[in-house]
């Protein structure tokens, strides 16, 4: 029975001394050179706090914005739709329009999500003692945030996609040519 | 006719496994609601709290410690946002007054480029001594 512990515990050894420098290698960042690694631990506080400071602005930005966004698919493009659809009049193109934001809208609402987790796992590394751990995971919620910009960038052009059909449908309806 | 009663003596019912178990629930029923009341509670809550994250609510919460500072600049555009009726006659002058009501709050939606800008770049932030070693994009 003792030999087979000893086994045991020989074998985790051996696999726990193979993996450490495997995950050694995933800790350094191939972008970070050491005198960078030491300028954020001596600066960790200073960089937390501006991303602490970026995380709370960018939270009442996401709940101001997207109220904003929801209200114009819930409060006018839906409406309008439906109304259009009970006077039996042809608005496949608005719907096509309004179905497309509302799926902008949704990836807007994941990948604000994404970068929100991502930068509480940033803000939750100590970069005193993981510098380029934290450094890693800060490039990745940048690279979330820069998605979060493009999704709110084509929220408003298909805003501005949307009005453009309502101009084009208001022309048809004067001119007589909307089908029914 | 025999008298006696052919089937073997029965055990009282306090003595077999179903009696013994029977009287364990009826001696601890009150320990046992209070068990599993509290284990009710606690797959409520955990329920409630996967959903909390996983819903998107949390991104939301500005009650929650660190963004209280900012839950009073919360703007209330619902109540000033234009409501179109999905009900009634379509003219022109219903058209038209969609029109002007959209371009009015696309404007507002658009006011902000939200998120713009690299905050969270390297020189941004000050995460590197030297701008060099800031990787390419």
């Amino acid at each position: 029975m003792k030999r087979l512990s000893r086994l045991v515990f020989a074998g985790f050894t051996s696999l726990l001394l193979m993996a450490l420098p495997v995950s050694a290698t995933f800790a350094e960042s191939p972008t970070l050179s050491p005198d960078d690694q030491k300028y954020i631990s001596s600066s960790c506080l200073n960089i937390k706090n501006s991303m602490n400071q970026l995380h709370t602005s960018d939270a009442l930005l996401r709940v101001n914005r997207g109220q904003l966004y929801e209200l114009m698919l819930s409060k006018l493009m839906n409406p309008f739709n439906t109304r259009l659809k009970l006077n039996g009049i042809d608005n496949k193109t608005l719907v096509t329009a309004a179905t497309t934001y509302s799926n902008t809208l949704n990836t807007f609402r994941t990948d604000y999500q994404n970068y929100d987790v991502q930068m509480t796992a940033a803000l939750n590394i100590d970069c005193t003692k993981q510098p380029a751990k934290f450094y890693d995971s800060v490039q990745q919620a940048r690279t979330k945030r820069l998605q979060v910009h493009a999704d709110v960038t084509a929220l408003n052009a298909e805003i501005d996609s949307y009005s453009a059909l309502v101009d084009q449908f208001a022309l048809n309806f004067q001119s007589g040519g909307t089908s029914k | 006719m025999d008298d006696k009663n052919p089937l073997p003596p029965v055990a009282p019912l306090s003595t077999t496994l179903h009696g013994r178990s029977m009287s364990f629930l009826s001696h601890h029923r009150y320990f046992l609601l209070i068990f599993l009341t509290i284990i009710m509670a606690l797959l409520m809550t955990i329920a409630s709290m996967i959903i909390y994250y996983r819903s998107g609510a949390l991104q939301l919460d500005l009650s929650r410690p660190g963004y209280r500072s900012v839950a009073p600049k919360v703007s209330n555009d619902e109540n000033t946002f234009s409501d179109f009726s999905p009900t009634g006659p379509i003219d022109t002058s219903t058209i038209k007054q969609f029109q002007d009501d959209y371009k009015k709050q696309a404007e507002s939606a658009k006011e902000v480029d939200a998120f713009n800008g690299d905050p969270l770049s390297p020189a941004a932030l000050g995460l590197t001594d030297q701008p060099s070693s800031t990787p390419a994009q």
